[in-house]
C-alpha cells in the first residue's frame, strides 16, 4: 500500500480540507453578511452622528462654507480641525446640502449615486438638511482572507483541526487494521478465528462490522466443517462395504481361481471405486492438512514425486531442469506440494502417449516466487477446456479412467501453500505452471 | 511349519467374518475381536498369537491407542489398517511401533502378502555365521540377541528399526536404495507413495541422535537412497 493510499492520510487530508473550506466560507459569507446589515447600521449611525456634528458647527458658524475636508481616509491626527471626533478613527466622506439644495459641506464632484446613502437630517433649530454619504470602497475579500489566514486564530484553528484529525484517524484506523488482520487470517484458512472482545464490544460501525464478520466467520466455519464431515463420513461409510466387497471377491477368487475374468473385473472396478473415494477424501482433507510452518526444499519434493512416478511408469522419459541459483525453500507443509505435483504428473502422463517426453523446469520467477513448469510435447488442450481443467469432476475427453479430481486437488493444495497454478498451451504441447512463494531467507 | 495364529481387530463384524474365512482358506488361523478394549484384554492374557492386525478407525479406542497401550511390553508384530491417504495415521502407526501398514480398503491378497512378509521377518533367525557384534561410531549391534547399545546405554529399537540399522551397519559407506532397503527390511517390494522405509530410517536417526550428537550418520542421497557413513577408526 502506498502511503497516500492509507486511510490515515485520506482522513487527515479530508479533515484538513474540510476545516480549511469551512474557514474560507465563514470568512467570505460572514464578512459579506456583516457588511450588508450590521456594518451598514453602524456606518449609518456614524454618518448621522458626523453629519449632525457638522450641521451644529455650520449653524453656529464655526466653519466656512462650503467646507471641503481633506482626504476622507485621513487619520485623525492629521485632521486638526476635527480633533473632537473621537468615536471614529477617521472621517467619513460626505456631502451635506441645506433645504434649498445648496452644498454646505463636502466636495461636489466626488459623489456617485450607487455608492451613496442619503440621510435626511433635522438640526436642533428645526432646519432640514440632506447628507449624502459615500460608502466605503468595497472590501477586498482576498485581502481579508489572507489577513485572517495569517492571523493567530487561524493558525490555532488549523493546529486544532490537525490534532483532531490525527486523533480521529487513530481511533478509526487502528481498529480497522486489527479487523483487516483477522480477515487476512480468515482468508489464509483459519476459519475458527475469534475476534478480540475489544473490537466486538465497540458501539460504532466498526464494532458492528466486527460483529457481522465474526458471525460470518462462525457461519462459514460451521458450514465448512459440516461439509467436510459429510464428505469424510460419506467416504468412510463407502469404504466399509467396499472393503467387504473386496474380501468377498477374494473368497470368490479362491473358489474360481485367480484367472477368473469375473473376479478380475470386479477387482478392477473395486480399485476404481476405491481410487475415487481416495481422491474425494483427499480433496476434502486438503483444508485440514496442518499448514505446519516448516521449510522444505522444493527440488527434493519434486524428486520424491518423480520417484513415485518412476515406480508406476518406469518407461516414461521425464527430464528435470533446475534453473534455481540457490536451493528454493518454501514455507508450509511439503505434503501439500507432494500432492499437487503427483496429481499434475499423473494427469499429464495419463493424457499423453507413452513416448511423449515431459519436462520439469524449476526457475525463479521473481524475487519472492519460484515456478515449477511441467510440460509435455503432446497435442495440447482446447482453449475452452483450459478454463475448466481445475474444476472438480471436469473430465477432459471423457476419459473413463479418471474422475477429474486430480487437478482440483493440485489447485487446492497449491493454494494452501499461498501459491497459484495455471494451465496453458505451449507452441507444442501443454504446460501446468505452479507459482510458489519462496520462504524468506534466514540463517 | 506349524500354523500361524493371528488376531484380527476391527469393529466391522461382517468384514472380520469375511476376512477370517479368506485367511483360514489360505492356511492362517484367525481369531477375531471387534473392539480394541476386548483385544487389549485378550492380548494381555493370551500370548499364543504370532501377529496382530489392527484397524485404526474404531469407536471408543482406536487401533493407535491400542498399540500405544501394548508397546513396548508386547513384542508381537503388528500390521495397521489405515484409512487410505491418511498419511498422518500411517506415520503415527509406524512411529508407535507397528511393523507395517496397509491402506483399507485393500485387496485381501495384499493383506495376506503383508502378513506373510511380517511373519517371515519376525521368525527369521540370524544365520549362524553372521553372529558377530557390529560396532560403528560407538554403536554396538548384536545380531544374535537383536540388541543395540551405546556404551552402557541400551537403545530400544522395534524389529523393523533394528533391521534398518543392521543393514546400514553391514554396509557402511554404501548407498542403499529405498527399494533394496524395503526388500531386505520389510521383506516386500517398494510401491509407489510408499514412505514406510523413510519413517523407519527417520526413527532410527531420532533414536541414535541423543548418543551420537550432531553427527549425521545416516545421510539422505537425493534420488538414490540412504548412506551410512563409514567409521574410519
Amino acid at each position: 500500500m502506498k502511503w497516500f493510499n492509507r486511510l490515515f492520510w485520506k482522513i487527515f487530508l479530508a479533515f484538513w480540507l474540510a476545516s480549511l473550506s469551512v474557514i474560507i466560507v465563514t470568512v467570505l459569507v460572514v464578512g459579506e453578511l456583516a457588511e450588508r446589515d450590521s456594518v451598514r447600521q453602524v456606518f449609518e449611525y456614524r454618518a448621522r452622528e458626523q453629519a449632525q456634528k457638522i450641521i451644529v458647527w455650520y449653524e453656529t458658524g464655526n466653519i466656512r462654507l462650503p467646507y471641503t475636508p481633506r482626504k476622507s481616509r485621513e487619520k485623525k491626527h492629521d485632521n486638526d480641525d476635527h480633533r473632537s471626533s473621537k468615536r471614529s478613527s477617521r472621517w467619513l466622506s460626505m456631502n451635506i446640502y441645506d433645504a434649498e439644495g445648496m452644498l454646505i459641506f463636502g466636495k461636489q464632484a466626488e459623489q456617485q449615486s450607487d455608492r451613496v446613502i442619503t440621510l435626511d437630517l433635522e438640526s436642533s433649530s428645526g432646519k432640514n438638511y440632506v447628507a449624502k454619504v459615500n460608502l466605503e470602497p468595497a472590501t477586498n475579500h482576498f485581502a481579508r482572507l489572507q489577513a485572517f489566514l495569517f492571523s493567530v486564530q487561524a493558525i490555532l484553528v488549523l493546529i486544532a483541526s490537525t490534532l483532531a484529525s490525527i486523533l480521529l484517524t487513530i481511533i478509526v484506523v487502528r481498529p480497522v487494521n486489527r479487523l483487516r488482520e483477522y480477515v487476512e487470517q480468515f482468508h489464509g484458512g483459519q476459519f475458527n478465528l475469534r475476534i478480540e472482545p475489544g473490537l466486538l464490544k465497540r458501539g460504532d460501525e466498526i464494532g458492528a462490522l466486527a460483529r457481522e464478520f465474526q458471525q460470518m466467520a462462525v457461519y462459514v466455519d460451521r458450514t465448512m466443517q459440516g461439509q467436510q464431515r459429510l464428505l469424510q463420513d460419506v467416504s468412510h461409510e463407502l469404504r466399509a462395504p467396499l472393503a467387504r466387497l473386496q474380501v468377498a471377491t477374494g473368497l470368490a477368487e479362491q473358489k474360481l481361481g485367480s484367472e477368473s475374468k469375473i473376479t478380475q473385473r470386479i477387482n478392477l472396478e473395486c480399485e476404481r471405486l476405491s481410487r475415487l473415494i481416495d481422491e474425494m477424501l483427499t480433496l476434502a482433507r486438503l483444508d485440514n492438512i496442518e499448514a505446519q510452518e516448516s521449510r522444505f526444499d522444493v527440488a527434493n519434493v519434486v524428486d520424491e514425486a518423480l520417484g513415485d512416478i518412476s515406480f508406476s511408469q518406469p518407461d516414461r522419459k521425464i527430464t528435470v531442469l533446475n534453473k534455481l541459483s540457490s536451493p528454493g525453500y518454501c514455507q508450509g507443509n511439503s505434503e501439500l506440494l507432494m500432492r499437487a505435483l503427483s496429481n499434475v504428473f499423473g494427469n499429464i502422463l495419463k493424457h499423453t502417449n507413452a513416448d511423449c517426453a515431459v519436462d520439469v523446469v524449476l526457475a525463479p520467477s521473481d524475487k519472492k516466487c519460484m515456478s515449477i513448469t511441467i510440460r509435455d510435447y503432446g497435442e495440447g488442450v482446447s482453449e475452452e477446456a483450459l478454463a475448466s481443467l481445475f474444476e472438480p469432476f471436469y473430465r477432459h475427453n471423457n476419459n473413463a479412467n479418471s474422475f477429474g479430481l486430480g487437478l482440483s486437488i493440485a489447485k487446492r493444495a497449491v493454494e494452501r501453500l499461498h501459491g497459484s497454478i495455471q494451465a496453458k498451451n505451449m507452441d507444442e504441447g501443454f504446460a501446468v505452471i505452479l507459482q510458489l512463494p519462496l520462504a524468506p531467507a534466514d540463517r | 511349519m506349524n500354523e500361524n495364529h493371528i488376531l484380527l481387530v476391527d469393529d466391522d463384524q461382517e468384514l472380520t467374518e469375511l476376512l477370517s474365512d479368506y485367511l483360514e482358506a489360505e492356511g492362517v488361523k484367525v481369531s477375531v475381536e471387534n473392539s480394541a478394549k476386548a483385544a487389549l484384554v485378550r492380548l494381555q492374557s493370551d500370548e499364543s498369537f504370532d501377529l496382530a492386525v489392527f484397524d485404526i478407525m474404531m469407536p471408543e479406542m482406536s487401533g493407535l491407542e491400542l498399540l500405544q497401550q501394548l508397546r513396548p511390553r508386547l513384542q508381537l508384530p503388528v500390521i495397521m489398517l489405515t484409512g487410505r491417504g491418511g498419511d498422518i495415521d500411517r506415520i503415527l502407526g509406524l512411529e508407535m511401533g507397528a511393523d507395517d501398514y496397509l491402506a483399507k480398503p485393500c485387496n485381501p491378497r495384499e493383506l495376506l502378502a503383508r502378513i506373510r512378509a511380517v511373519l517371515r521377518r519376525a521368525q527369521q533367525r540370524p544365520e549362524p555365521d553372521a553372529v558377530q557384534l557390529l560396532t560403528c561410531w560407538g554403536v554396538a549391534l548384536d545380531p544374535s540377541t537383536r540388541e543395540v547399545s551405546f556404551g552402557s546405554h541400551s537403545i530400544d529399537l522395534t524389529s523393523a528399526e533394528f533391521n534398518v540399522l543392521y543393514q546400514f551397519m553391514q554396509h557402511p559407506g554404501e548407498i542403499l536404495s529405498k527399494s533394496k532397503l524395503t526388500e531386505t527390511v520389510l521383506h516386500r517390494s517398494l510401491t509407489a507413495y510408499d514412505r514406510a522405509i523413510d519413517v523407519h530410517v527417520s526413527r532410527v536417526r531420532q533414536k541414535l541422535a541423543p548418543f551420537i550428537g550432531e553427527k549425521e550418520l545416516i545421510k539422505t542421497i537425493r534420488g538414490e537412497g540412504y548412506l551410512f557413513v563409514r567409521d574410519n577408526q
